[in-house]
């Protein structure tokens, strides 16, 4: 169990520079002269050299990069233009708010998903079983900004159930109570895809244990349905929670088009404003957040997942 | 069945895109403030129009174009430049292997929509540069299938057949890999189409897509998100198009890639 430690730490890491490498050159590889942008159209030939000698673009790539990554372990993610504040200080607020959302999300896509996927297996030929693997195949094609706007639509303008946005409400709200009330659609809307997905998947793990010859086994010594179900169950967790894991991983990264529509104030809003205030060293923060958040995520489901199941530590 | 009915659809709502310019509607850039909001089922705008009194169905139809097109677009050219490299990479065991592999790997830690965003934000809106960021984001996941269809065959015998028997590099990948390999890969293509169309929608409701005022499937259901509250109906129109456009390209998807895995599982 160690030495998968290590190793999966140690490619974590390289996975990691990678990342940082690959948005420090989105930054480089971007049309247009930043330096220009930033003084205007009325700069001198001198004013600019002065400035791309202040900001270093004047070194070789390599060691801006290194540079890049030094300010980076620092805690220093850039400075957001359209702010004129660090970005770090823009971008974790917002993060907080999507891990709270996406965690709510990702519990609902869970729940929601293995009882699909167990109705589905266990009740192989049944009505509800159709309906389970119709549910399941609209709800991935469903893209999240119609499910978003189908859901105001319904909750929010016909009938005023639910707040069709924001996080609290702006008088007396910010309890819990309150928040839990916002969250409701966001989260909801976020979980339906990796709920599809998970039903799917579930489904066919179960279907895969069941048609094992250890079930008949067990049949077979007289356990009752109930116990035999539960080691079926037990069989089909490694799978369960890889899968798991992924889908709650992509909701990080998702969330965008959710946030947007409900304005519930996360990374993905953060990131929509930021496109069309061209605020580009906030999008870097908020991809890089949330990148290293999904690669983190995944070395703790390779972990629970080797700790689970001993024949992936080999 | 299954199979037969959504490449149907899929093969009318295609027909349907290109015979857009055929039908003489209305022209879906020009209204008039006039006729601002109409509902669905005016006389002369049977679907209703937008906050600038443009006729909400030839709108549709020609922002159905836009929308196929930077859907399946990127499918094509990752299904060109992914397969490539996985043929690449499945075919050699040095070196070259675990450059492209680990570089994948890398494009693996982003989430795919983000890694898009940041890309076509970069580039700059345009439809060509939502086009290159989906690529860019398609191209690891058809590399890797590539790269496990090809390593079937690094040990298969009639492909040292093919050595021994004088055959270049390039006659072995035309002759021997590619039609092995590539029922696999096209169908895997197929199935990523429907994403890569929610995709390059959402891009353009981000407003990273085509630029206002072309007509554009996500781009209207962002415009028309702001009167919600009073014309809930009118922007339930593309959301639902865009929906139908996405269930029918993953039905057919997913019944093609079944009918392979089954072929696959009966040889």
């Amino acid at each position: 169990m160690i030495r998968f430690l290590v190793r999966r730490v140690t490619l974590t890491v390289l996975i990691l520079l990678g990342v940082s490498l690959v948005v420090f050159l989105t930054t480089k590889l971007i049309p247009g002269d930043p330096v220009a942008t930033l003084l205007g159209p009325y700069s001198t030939a001198e004013d600019r050299a002065r400035l791309v000698a202040a900001l270093g673009l004047n070194r070789p790539l390599p060691v801006q990069y290194v540079s890049y990554l030094w300010t980076l372990l620092h805690g220093d993610l850039g400075r957001s233009i359209a702010r004129q504040q660090p970005a770090a200080g823009v971008v974790l607020p917002a993060f907080a708010n999507t891990l709270l959302l996406s965690g709510f999300a990702g519990v609902v896509a869970v729940a929601g998903g293995v009882a699909l996927g167990a109705v589905a297996a266990l009740r192989r030929n049944s009505v509800a079983a159709r309906l389970v693997t119709a549910v399941s195949l609209v709800s991935v094609s469903a893209p999240q900004y119609v499910v978003a706007v189908a859901l105001i639509v319904l909750f929010a303008v016909q009938t005023r159930l639910l707040p069709p946005g924001g996080i609290s409400s702006t008088i007396g709200g910010g309890g819990l109570g309150d928040v839990a009330q916002h969250i409701l659609l966001p989260g909801v809307t976020a979980a339906l895809v990796p709920m599809g997905i998970i039903a799917r998947m579930f489904r066919s793990s179960l279907l895969d244990v069941l048609s094992q010859d250890f079930v008949v086994a067990l049949r077979g010594h007289g356990l009752p349905p109930r116990t035999v179900l539960l080691h079926v169950f037990h069989n089909s967790l490694p799978s369960l929670l890889t899968i798991s894991g992924l889908q709650v991983g992509y909701l990080l990264g998702g969330v965008v088009f959710v946030e947007t529509v409900f304005t519930w104030p996360g990374l993905g809003l953060l990131i929509f404003t930021s496109i069309s205030e061209r605020d580009l060293p906030v999008i870097e923060a908020g991809v890089l957040i949330s990148a290293f958040a999904f690669v983190l995520i995944n070395l703790a489901v390779d972990t629970a997942h080797a700790a689970i199941d001993p024949r992936v530590r080999a | 069945m299954t199979t037969k009915v959504s490449v149907g659809l899929v093969a009318a709502i295609c027909l349907l895109a290109l015979a857009v310019p055929l039908l003489h509607l209305q022209d879906p850039t020009v209204g008039s403030l006039g006729q601002r909001l109409l509902p669905p089922g005016t006389p002369g705008h049977p679907l209703g129009t937008d906050g600038q009194g443009r006729d909400l169905l030839s709108r549709l139809l020609w922002g159905l174009r836009p929308s196929l097109l930077s859907g399946l677009l990127p499918v094509g050219v990752a299904a060109l430049a992914g397969g490539t490299l996985g043929l690449v990479a499945g075919l050699t065991t040095h070196w070259l292997h675990d450059v492209v592999m680990r570089t994948l790997d890398v494009f693996y830690a982003f989430p795919a929509v983000l890694l898009a965003i940041a890309i076509a934000a970069a580039l700059g809106s345009g439809l060509s540069n939502a086009v290159i960021a989906l690529s860019i984001i398609l191209v690891p996941p058809v590399a890797r299938i590539a790269e496990t269809e090809a390593a079937r065959l690094r040990g298969a015998d009639f492909m040292l057949a093919a050595r021994a028997s004088g055959a270049g590099w390039p006659a072995i990948v035309v002759r021997q890999v590619l039609p092995n390999v590539a029922p696999g890969i096209v169908v895997y293509c197929s199935s990523l189409i429907g994403l890569s169309i929610i995709y390059a929608a959402g891009l353009s409701f981000l407003g990273l897509g085509i630029a206002p005022p072309s007509a554009e499937l996500g781009l209207m259901v962002n415009d028309l998100r702001q009167f919600i509250f009073n014309d809930p109906v009118l922007l339930l129109e593309p959301a639902a198009l865009i929906l139908v456009v996405a269930v029918v390209f993953n039905v057919a998807g997913d019944s093609l890639r079944g009918l392979l895995d089954h072929r696959m599982e009966v040889s």
